[in-house]
């Protein structure tokens, strides 16, 4: 009996293991290993992580766009490791492709490894942060990030327009991420110039401590509570799923297809489209712009949008908050599926009123 | 005799394993209460029973492990492991709730055999085979889910109720969390398995001295399986139960958060870490511990991150504890030894000299 349990297990471990070498995820390799070179440009990526479907999409549709532009990318993860991303940087270098883009894990400690390769001649993205990594005026890396400020603070002043005084709480990313400081810091400025009460603590994208913060957050603020804010779409889920006082409003951010119909539904107020396949799609079409020598600006912004149902749209949102926020284009979920699937547009801080 | 009989029936309610963790929770309670009164509603602590079930659950498994001188790094990523293949079946099976549990804990259970074969059959360090273990099951994840999450939480299935669900006692969703009850369960079972069986005995011999164990006829590879076979169960249970509170599933279920809180929990429950040493109640009141901490912080207003500090410095207490309180048991064994010694010498001496007298 033992036997046989023995040589199921070790079956099912080898199984496994196979199963494993034969998917051969992009993660496990190395830089190097497959450099596709023919006539297109050669891009590196290297991901903070692959564990969330937002960055799936992102590879996809950043795919879809360098097949478009005769370019192939070489994905890479981190696994939230500086050390790696650091490694997998030196090594793409080595490598010699035509652009690296990363989702850094410290904008700091990333400097030295971006001047490295700015020096070597290759362009370089920072997506989603704003990294001061260049090493002169007229060469610097290129940072794609999204309006986070003006965008927390507007789904905030909804909120509080729809719901009135009262506690409102904040599930956030993780002390020292760029997205999350800005939105955080978005989030407690909006609730203390309209006086409301607020809370925020950091959930570090983990289910269980998302659970748990919402949970400990919502009893602490009792009857009180009229408003929950997660930072992320994919985590909100987790959120919603704490039994919260009646009439509490529910805001998201990134645009993620569970909220658009949790949208309609009412279950949730609004969030901000940025979606994944948006960004994948905006990244590289970037470093092809910087491949082709084309003059990109150190920071540019992704054109994003403010997701609620129409009704919510006529009644809080159009007037006085449409007004504040001009460059915030309010639309609908049936819009934002549609949106989130179009090539991204990138603006100026000049074009979103944030100079 | 009466007198004797109430000492030990005292020593065991309540050692100082047990009343270390009861007596930081108190503190905390008291702190927290004292910062905010909402602490004392039932409404928090329905959340936090509610809380602890998952980790404490899982923490009596990984005490299982110590206990025998063992680690095991799979009680965090073994969460997302039973998770994933539970989800799986939910959506196969048309969300068949009975077929969901089962194939968590099997899958729990199965990934505890694999480490307690390899590391009996192929006598690798459970250090190695189980952080081996850790990053295979990361790999696997990643490969499997391609990072999606899978939401549980649908109207056509009452799965999330074993996560969520309250079984009214105080009126109107007041009550007690089904979880809770579970989680009492498994104790409940922990405890008999402890105490009441010949695998108990085992864990402990094995963690106190292996080789001891083995000269007195112990099956030092079988228990050593079984050991890892039933932390692995116990991860299935409590990943089942994360994944109803949770109500989804990514890889990032589970994983070291979860791993940390489990080990802080096992070891503050007064689980020796070089083995033979263990109590329930500790391991169960070590939970209760963890989980407030945070509670806590996010009731005083105290960002969340602290918790790691706190968490890290309570650990490190019940470390330190663990090791003076060992030193200083060594040191009392060795004065009675001697003491014993001398008193024997001084018995031995009187005999020859009563035989010289005899003699004489």
């Amino acid at each position: 009996m033992k036997k046989a349990l023995a040589i199921l297990l070790a079956l099912c471990m080898m199984f496994a293991l196979v199963a494993c070498g034969q998917q051969a995820p992009v993660e496990d390799e190395q830089p190097g290993d497959e450099v596709v070179q023919d006539d297109g440009y050669v891009f590196g990526a290297v991901m903070q992580s692959l564990s969330a479907p937002i960055w799936i999409e992102l590879m996809d549709h950043g795919d879809k766009c360098a097949a478009e532009y005769n370019a192939t990318v070489d994905w890479k993860s981190a696994e939230g490791s500086l050390e790696n991303q650091i490694a997998l940087i030196e090594a793409f270098i080595e490598q010699g492709v035509d652009v690296i883009l990363i989702d850094p894990i410290d904008k700091n400690a990333l400097i030295p490894v971006i001047q490295q390769a700015l020096e070597a001649g290759i362009g370089f993205v920072t997506m989603g942060n704003l990294v001061e990594g260049g090493i002169s005026d007229d060469v610097y890396n290129v940072c794609t990030t999204y309006p986070d400020a003006r965008d927390s603070a507007a789904m905030t002043d909804l909120m509080i327009k729809v719901n009135g005084p009262g506690t409102y709480v904040m599930v956030n990313g993780s002390a020292g991420n760029f997205v999350s400081d800005v939105r955080g810091e978005a989030f407690a400025k909006a609730c203390t110039d309209a006086g409301v009460k607020y809370e925020i603590q950091d959930g570090n994208w983990d289910p269980t401590t998302v659970t748990k913060v919402t949970e400990d957050m919502v009893t602490a603020a009792g009857a009180d509570l009229k408003g929950l804010y997660n930072m992320d779409d994919s985590c909100l889920g987790y959120s919603m799923g704490v039994t919260m006082p009646e009439g509490t409003v529910l805001a998201g951010h990134n645009g993620e297809e569970s909220v658009y119909t949790a949208i309609e539904n009412g279950d949730v107020l609004c969030t901000t489209l940025i979606g994944g396949a948006h960004i994948g799609y905006w990244n590289i079409l970037t470093a092809v712009k910087i491949a082709q020598g084309e003059d990109v600006p150190h920071q540019v912004y992704l054109k994003t949008y403010i997701v609620m149902t129409e009704e919510t749209e006529n009644t809080y949102w159009a007037g006085e908050l449409a007004e504040k926020y001009p460059s915030l284009e309010a639309i609908t979920p049936a819009e934002a599926r549609v949106i989130a699937m179009e090539p991204a547009e990138m603006v100026t801080a000049e074009e979103i009123g944030l100079a | 005799m009466k007198e004797e009989k109430r000492k030990v029936g005292k020593r065991r309610f309540l050692t100082k394993d047990q009343l270390i963790p009861l007596c930081i929770l108190i503190v905390i309670c008291v702190v927290s209460g004292i910062a905010n009164p909402v602490f004392f509603t039932w409404a928090t602590w329905q959340n936090i029973l509610m809380q602890v079930s998952n980790v404490g659950i899982i923490a009596l498994g990984a005490m299982f492990v110590v206990a025998s001188g063992g680690l095991d790094f799979t009680a965090g990523d073994g969460v997302s492991l039973a998770g994933v293949a539970a989800a799986f079946t939910f959506l196969a099976t048309g969300y068949n709730v009975v077929l969901t549990v089962l194939a968590g804990i099997l899958t729990g259970a199965a990934m505890g055999a694999a480490n307690g074969l390899i590391i009996t059959k192929l006598r690798i360090n459970p250090f190695v085979t189980t952080l081996a273990m850790m990053t295979l099951i990361k790999g696997v994840m990643l490969v499997v889910a391609e990072g999606h999450i899978i939401h549980l939480d649908i109207p056509e299935s009452n799965f999330v109720q074993i996560g969520r669900g309250i079984i009214p006692v105080f009126g109107q969703g007041k009550g007690i969390p089904v979880a809770f009850c579970i989680f009492m369960l498994m104790a409940v079972i922990a405890f008999i398995l402890l105490r009441h069986t010949r695998f108990g005995s085992a864990v402990l011999a094995l963690g106190g001295n292996e080789e001891a164990a083995r000269l007195n006829g112990v099956k030092v590879k079988w228990y050593r399986f079984l050991v890892f076979m039933v932390a692995g169960t116990f991860t299935g249970i409590g990943a089942i139960i994360t994944l109803a509170r949770v109500g989804g599933i990514g890889i990032t279920l589970g994983g070291t958060v979860l791993l940390m809180d489990v080990m802080a929990a096992v070891v503050i429950g007064g689980t020796s870490v070089s083995g033979g040493k263990c109590n329930i109640f500790g391991v169960v009141m070590g939970t209760f511990v963890i989980i407030t901490i945070s509670t806590m912080l996010t009731y005083i207003h105290i960002d969340t991150n602290w918790r790691d500090v706190v968490k890290g410095a309570i650990i490190l207490a019940a470390l330190i504890i663990d090791v003076v309180g060992k030193k200083f048991e060594e040191a009392r064994e060795a004065k009675t030894m001697a003491a014993l010694k001398a008193e024997h010498h001084k018995e031995l001496l009187a005999q020859l000299e009563a035989q010289e007298a005899t003699q004489a």
